[in-house]
């Protein structure tokens, strides 16, 4: 699947010396294919994690497109969109994003639960267990997020953002306050993804992701640039 | 959140359950009346006690001649009339208890037997005497009264007010225990055949009739007998349960309106501290719509579990004290029948449940136009 944008632009409200708004992306445009890891790189506060929500369906653009293959997203209703998201997204949120009140596999589950067809239950719990099992948290599967580390809520966030075997898949920060170790897992499977011909795109401010990455952006005051 | 939900429904349902069964009560008692007109002898028109000794069974008597009757039925609305006859028996040892003893004739009686019938459907013999439901006694026990035994033949349903303390008899039982009182030296019917004797006169008057009229008829053409309608007597009663009531509602209203104040604020602080959840289920496809159907959902379940305990809650320990709350108001107290009951349990857990979707209205819509992004992100 291809993602692509063209000119988009944030603006929030925010009085500075010279105007009422400022911009937290500028008119930018992107284009992400399949097969490929993209790494956006940039100073905390760059705008690197408002421009991954506008490609992720989660934030509307004050202008510009996102399109997802050739469909406009940000055209459709919230419940084509929230769909298209269900199936074609895999989001990877910064810091520790679960369900407290499910186990670590219900919460890889959900994504699938939340559209299911009959007679899937079965066959999405066998995926979650392989998946948390490549990502080495298989005995966790039937804790609670709050028993896990960093490492381990992390990880439990890309086996859900796998589950759905999605297009595209964006990571925001997937590495931040991890290990060495924990982040050469992380990264794996991110490059894992891209390999097996998915759309990948890690937003990061680590220098060391970049070694995984096939192509890389630099985001500086909004402005995207390729490095 | 299930506790205030709890209770909500405890103070709905206990509410409605004490204002039914006050008015089950009074109902009750008007019922038991049966007649529009009572009339009683002069000097006990003018005892403070006459309305608790007709109504509600307390011990007391007085006496005046039973052609009393026959001139009362002559006059014109007339429907029917009935002589009741008063004893009220000691706590000595020639009484097995001191209860309020009401003779009737059951050939003319439409006031008594109507309720007793829905106890006891046989005749009844002479010495056979049927009991209140709050008299301690077993059906087939002897009653000892001015030293004559009498059986009891049936025990009678609930009332809901003091003649649930007394025991009936037809008017040839309690002419034999005047006449064992007599002998006893009760003064009242010293000089008097027990024969000739009745307390009361019930009248019903005809369709079309006023009351009011026939009762000023009696008064001013029967020298020694007065008529008192009984729907004055009532009256005072029904005012007493008409403040109380208004209290009850009053009191109610309040618990609601605070109960959603209450309710309103817990779900917007819950929805709050789990907005992280929400952005999650966001971000993996949940529609705005969806989020809101949760919080909504959920405060539904929520107030049906909390409705559910409030209502067991208020049987438990509204239910036991019906004779406290009758006593403390003196006031007649009935639990109502099964479907009022039913519709008052529905009611409350109905209250509750509904409650929890609105008073989780704001928080649903707040929640469904989260900022998903920037609460991931700040997470």
């Amino acid at each position: 699947m291809i993602l692509k944008a063209e000119g988009i632009s944030k603006r929030f409200l925010r009085n500075t010396s010279t105007s009422n708004f400022s911009y937290a992306v500028n008119k930018t445009d992107i284009i992400l294919s399949a097969g490929k890891l993209t790494a956006v790189i940039g100073k905390s506060g760059s705008g690197k994690s408002t421009f991954l929500s506008m490609l992720a369906g989660l934030l509307v653009p004050t202008e510009g497109k996102v399109f997802y293959d050739d469909k406009d997203i940000y055209a459709l209703k919230d419940k084509d969109l929230s769909k298209l998201r269900n199936k074609e997204v895999g989001i990877i949120p910064q810091g520790q994003a679960y369900l407290p009140s499910l186990t670590v596999l219900e919460n890889v589950m959900l994504p699938c639960r939340m559209y299911a067809s009959k007679g899937e239950e079965e066959k999405t719990r066998q995926k979650a267990l392989e998946l948390l099992e490549s990502l080495d948290i298989a005995t966790l599967a039937n804790v609670y997020p709050s028993e896990l580390s960093g490492g381990e809520c992390r990880r439990l966030s890309i086996a859900r953002a796998f589950i759905r075997e999605t297009g595209i898949i964006l990571a925001d920060e997937p590495t931040a306050d991890l290990d060495e170790e924990n982040t050469e897992i992380v990264l794996k499977a991110l490059r894992s993804a891209a390999d097996k011909n998915k759309t990948v795109l890690l937003v990061t401010h680590e220098k060391d992701a970049l070694t995984y990455a096939d192509d890389i952006y630099n985001m500086k005051s909004g402005t995207l640039s390729k490095q | 959140m299930v506790i205030i939900s709890a209770f909500l429904s405890f103070c709905v349902f206990g509410g409605s359950l004490i204002l039914s069964s006050l008015k089950s009560g009074l109902n009750s008692l008007q019922a038991r009346l049966g007649a529009d007109i009572v009339a009683v002898p002069d000097e006990a028109a003018k005892n403070k006690d006459l309305e608790a000794i007709l109504i509600q069974g307390k011990t007391g008597y007085f006496y005046m001649d039973r052609s009393n009757i026959d001139n009362i039925a002559k006059i014109e609305g007339v429907e029917a009339v009935s002589p009741q006859y008063f004893l009220a028996t000691v706590s000595e040892g020639c009484c097995s208890m001191p209860v309020q003893v009401i003779g009737f004739e059951p050939e003319t009686d439409f006031s008594v037997k109507p309720w007793i019938q829905k106890s006891y459907k046989n005749n009844i013999e002479l010495d056979d005497v049927l009991v209140g439901a709050n008299i301690n006694t077993q059906v087939g026990d002897d009653l000892m009264f001015y030293g004559h035994n009498c059986k009891v033949a049936a025990r009678l349903e609930t009332t809901g007010t003091e003649l649930d303390n007394a025991v009936y008899t037809n008017a040839d039982t309690i002419k034999v225990l005047m006449a064992a009182a007599k002998e006893k030296g009760i003064e009242l019917l010293a000089k008097n055949d027990p024969d000739t004797l009745i307390s009361s006169v019930l009248i019903k008057v005809k369709e079309g009739h006023d009351p009011q009229k026939i009762a000023g008829e009696i008064n001013v053409h029967y020298k020694n007998v007065s008529a008192v309608q009984t729907q004055s007597m009532i009256s005072g009663i029904a005012k007493s349960l008409g403040g109380i009531s208004e209290v009850v509602q009053i009191l109610m209203w309040v618990v609601r309106i605070l109960s959603l104040g209450i309710m309103i604020a817990a779900f917007a602080m819950i929805t709050n501290e789990r907005k992280q959840e929400f952005a999650v289920l966001r971000a993996i496809g949940a529609t705005r719509g969806k989020l809101a159907g949760i919080i909504l959902s959920e405060s539904f379940i929520t107030g049906l579990l909390g409705g559910v305990l409030g209502v067991a809650l208020a049987c438990l320990l509204i239910l036991p004290f019906g004779g406290v709350i009758e006593q403390k108001t003196s006031l007649p107290y009935l639990l109502p029948n099964i479907g009022s009951a039913a519709l008052a349990v529905l009611t409350a857990i109905a209250t509750s449940a509904v409650a929890g979707p609105v008073a989780a209205v704001f928080s649903a819509v707040k929640i469904s136009k989260i900022d998903t992004s920037l609460i991931l992100r700040s997470n």
